[in-house]
């Protein structure tokens, strides 16, 4: 397995070329692998597109990400080809630094050194599963065990919007909140100043009450119920 | 209350959750479906008076600006395009 995986590094540094190196990404299916380089504006976009077109292939038996970075290395700072591989069926991708130098125009290679681990493009990631840290309601009352959600936001511009932030709140804060009895949770969307219609208001409650046990508009004073 | 933040396009969850974990003021989650790709920002305003919070968040915005990821102010219903922008949202969460 492991001389399996080197090789992928092995084959994915021989695509480099330099004096300045592109980035791309290699995906492997048999005899018909696919190279495709990475134009973005930096190292980091070019990782999660080359992530991106990996997932794509669901017949890929491994992939490799390479960028050009720089790594500290007994705290010198070296240019590096940063290789990101994993071969399908695995959980986690393994990173790899490996430093090079130019010469005449043509990069020679150390020996690649672990970077980190993370998560296969090739396994589709649960973001939600990951952790977040902490959450903070805005108000929880222990007697009702409830959790109260404020927000003011641009109602008459988007409320497209809010309603996916105010659902994945809601959802990340049901991770959190007491299951003994279950807690509920509820909203208070402030809308002073603003001109939404009612039916609006109705419109917007429907698309959050099958993840919210209330939601509740602060109007203007002067204003119709 | 909180002072909300979204931003949408590509977005790296996995370095973003590590990141956020050493978020001063601000809770963060992933807003997933439809197609986009996006993470909700609470800014705590209970939290933004703590040493460092401000520059503490701009960085956290700069990795998700780096990863190519647009930000919109749910106060205002905008993007934040530039450093004008962003110091405007700026002075609504920090009050300076």
């Amino acid at each position: 397995m492991y001389a399996r995986r080197m090789s992928i590094v092995d084959r994915a540094l021989a695509l480099v070329v330099g004096p300045n190196p592109i980035p791309f990404v290699l995906v492997e299916r048999g005899a018909d692998p696919v190279f495709t380089t990475l134009v973005t504006e930096n190292s980091v976009r070019a990782s999660i597109l080359g992530r991106k077109l990996a997932a794509e292939h669901p017949d890929a038996t491994g992939y490799a990400v390479a960028v050009d970075a720089y790594v500290r290395i007994e705290g010198e700072r070296r240019d590096a080809i940063i290789v990101e591989h994993a071969l399908a069926g695995a959980a986690i991708a393994e990173v790899v630094a490996c430093p090079y130098t130019v010469t005449d125009g043509a990069l020679s290679f150390g020996d690649p050194m672990p970077y980190r681990m993370r998560p296969s493009a090739l396994v589709p990631l649960d973001p939600h599963a990951l952790d977040w840290g902490v959450v903070t309601p805005d108000v929880f009352d222990r007697a009702t065990n409830e959790a109260t959600h404020v927000v003011n936001h641009a109602l008459e511009v988007d409320d497209a919007r809010t309603v996916r932030f105010l659902r994945a709140r809601a959802r990340i804060f049901a991770r959190h909140l007491p299951d003994s009895p279950p807690a509920t949770q509820k909203v208070v969307i402030d809308i002073r100043g603003q001109d939404i219609p009612k039916k609006r208001q109705v419109d917007l409650a429907s698309r959050l009450l099958d993840v919210m046990a209330s939601v509740r508009f602060l109007r203007d004073e002067n204003e119709d119920n | 209350m909180s002072y909300n933040l979204v931003a949408e396009g590509d977005i790296d969850f996995v370095d973003l959750a590590t990141a956020a974990q050493d978020l001063i003021c601000a809770d963060v989650f992933p807003i997933t479906g439809d197609g986009r790709d996006a993470v909700g920002i609470a800014v705590m305003s209970k939290r933004t008076k703590i040493d460092g919070a401000r520059a503490n968040l701009h960085a956290f915005l700069l990795e998700l600006e780096t990863m190519g990821a647009t930000l919109y102010d749910l106060y205002t219903g905008q993007p934040i395009e530039g450093s004008e922008d962003l110091n405007a949202t700026f002075e609504r969460i920090f009050g300076d």
